[in-house]
């Protein structure tokens, strides 16, 4: 009995660590966006505003371009979400169900595909952009984040299409369904869980993309949050409070969406190679 | 099977010459390859044009000299010896590997303890879950942005505090001091990446049967045997994958590095990803630029290797 509790005593302490250690900097994050300037930049900070102000919140929406960063992410990430999530159900469909030469190969390669980082294909990538005049477009940033979201989704969908039963496909096409009304009517509505598992990270892991936001975009209207963040400050001199509204907004979206879906979450971290 | 029939059947009848060859072309190319073809083309233009292709660009970059704007020459493997012979290049990629070990050495230890005791903690277990998971799910940059402000050495809370409660005499420059720098970033790494070490242990935790653990306190086994002979052993697949994924992303990741220091002070938090970049494009040396991370290809292409060979058994 004692040595349950002692081991109780252990497993809280160590957990509220690590729940300061995690949520410190998201609290400072807020707190700051509410304190005025002489306060947030005093020789003695307060861990409660001693006077609240929207005042970066107002600048942060009036005088800066954010809200068009926010608006452009959105874009951005809502057109690769529904492009990645067409392209990878068709092909995960073709290699999980259709018999054709290369199909090994081309499974093999979408993980090849997943981990080519970034730091290796952004600068062929910008050439590429370039010549395609798709530099400072949205559309161009589209198409950079369809190199990582397209192998994803696929290789994921791979895995689940193989789950659905076969037996109810042959059914729909034993009455005439082609192959294509087959996957809308049959496979794409029993794979529900799958498509959100992709829709998630498709859109979450473009909202957070930065290096490619920052390489080939610096037309104000055309950057999403993650590069028009390194845009608000002047030289070396930031504006910590509305910095950190800034900060808190452009976080919103991936928070309530990973939050919401959180039951999903696992699958897609690792490509569904960690079973949850 | 309905192949072979068919073709059985077309031997003896002498069928029309299109339909055998259309057979021939099935029989070479599998059965559906019509559909198969129209339904993984997209995918096939992003990952040969948008990736295979620019991959291969990359490479033949790197054995030109090209400055943005500028004509490309020829130089075979002049761009590799500069690099061997550059003392810049030289200690990024040190950095590189100091960087990389101890960030995923870091989010590891902090991942595993996290899971263990989550495993274990009180109710309500999700919202914990959530909360731990919450710096992962928003954008690197603004991490680091915010780590940023909380490290403003004279402003900064965590400054003033040890200053404040006479930890330390002065303000700490927590990323203008050389010799804690690369720490502070590595903190920073850590705070963000562990909690995608921490959701796939729990994940790895949740499949051991507890069986396992029963069997072993009958036999009288304490914590730490149990922990060593069942806890770890079990979750060492999923501990290789995730160290494998890590050390691909930790290694290749410019954003900490880029928003928290450029580089600095004096170049001793520059890695190589932020190094190409600062090539390529500050610089506008695409050739040089290019040829930074292809220097480490050999080693992600032997973490991949295994990668894909484990994920591919997994199916």
């Amino acid at each position: 009995m004692k040595r349950g509790n002692w081991r109780t005593a252990q497993i809280i302490a160590v957990m509220a660590v690590l729940l300061v250690w995690t949520m410190f900097p998201f609290y400072w994050m807020l707190v700051t966006s509410i304190k005025e300037n002489n306060e947030i930049y005093s020789p003695l900070a307060t861990l409660w505003p001693r006077t609240f102000t929207m005042r970066h919140w107002n600048e942060l929406f009036n005088r800066t371009p954010f809200l068009t960063h926010f608006r452009n992410s959105l874009i951005i990430s809502g057109s690769t979400t529904l492009l990645s999530m067409a392209i990878g159900s068709l092909a995960a469909y073709a290699i999980a169900r259709l018999q054709f030469r290369g199909r090994s190969i081309m499974a093999r390669s979408l993980i090849y595909s997943y981990l080519v980082p970034p730091a290796v294909l952004f600068i062929p990538l910008f050439q590429l952009l370039g010549a395609l005049e798709l530099l400072n477009s949205m559309q161009g940033l589209v198409v950079a984040y369809l190199t990582f979201t397209v192998p994803f989704c696929t290789w994921l969908l791979v895995g689940y299409f193989k789950t659905v039963p076969v037996e109810l496909e042959e059914a729909a096409l034993v009455d005439g369904c082609t192959r294509l009304s087959t996957l809308f009517r049959i496979t794409l509505p029993l794979s529900a869980p799958a498509m959100v598992v992709v829709a998630l990270f498709s859109f979450t892991l473009s909202w957070n993309e930065f290096l490619y936001a920052l390489t080939f975009t610096t037309d104000k209207n055309v950057q999403p949050v993650t590069a028009g963040l390194s845009g608000m400050s002047v030289e070396d001199v930031f504006f910590w409070g509305r910095m950190m509204a800034a900060a808190a907004v452009g976080s919103l979206p991936p928070v309530i969406l990973y939050t919401v879906g959180q039951r999903y979450v696992v699958q897609g971290l690792t490509l569904g190679a960690v079973k949850g | 099977m309905a192949t072979t029939g068919s073709r059985t059947v077309d031997r003896v009848f002498g069928g029309a010459p299109q339909v055998s060859r259309r057979r021939r072309l099935a029989s070479l190319l599998g059965r559906d390859w019509k559909v198969a073809g129209l339904f993984v083309l997209p995918m096939l233009v992003v990952l040969l044009g948008f990736i295979a292709y620019p991959f291969l660009w990359a490479i033949w970059l790197s054995l030109n000299a090209k400055m943005i704007g500028g004509e490309a020459r020829f130089i075979a493997l002049g761009n590799y010896r500069k690099l061997l012979g550059d003392d810049q290049f030289l200690r990024a990629a040190t950095t590189s590997f100091i960087y990389t070990f101890f960030g995923v050495g870091l989010k590891f230890v902090v991942g595993l303890v996290a899971a263990l005791v989550l495993h274990e903690a009180l109710r309500p277990k999700n919202l914990w879950r959530m909360l731990l998971f919450l710096p992962w799910s928003i954008p690197v940059v603004i991490g680091a942005y915010t780590w940023r402000w909380l490290y403003d050495d004279m402003s900064g809370v965590l400054s003033q505090t040890l200053l404040r409660t006479g930890l330390t005499q002065d303000y700490v420059f927590w990323l203008a001091n050389k010799n804690i720098t690369l720490w502070s970033i590595l903190a920073v790494v850590a705070w963000q990446g562990t909690p995608f070490y921490t959701m796939n242990f729990l994940a790895g935790l949740a499949g051991i049967p507890s069986e396992l653990y029963e069997a072993a306190e009958v036999d009288g086994a304490g914590i730490l045997h149990k922990f060593w002979h069942i806890t770890l052993p079990c979750l060492l697949p999923v501990i290789i994958i995730v160290l494998m994924l890590s050390t691909i992303w930790t290694a290749n990741d410019l954003q900490y590095v880029y928003v928290l220091t450029r580089g600095g002070p004096q170049g001793v938090s520059e890695i190589f990803p932020y190094l190409a970049y600062k090539t390529a494009i500050e610089v506008r040396n695409l050739g040089l630029g290019a040829t930074i991370p292809l220097m480490f290809f050999p080693f992600l292409a032997i973490v991949m290797y295994f990668l894909t060979r484990r994920m591919l058994k997994e199916d």
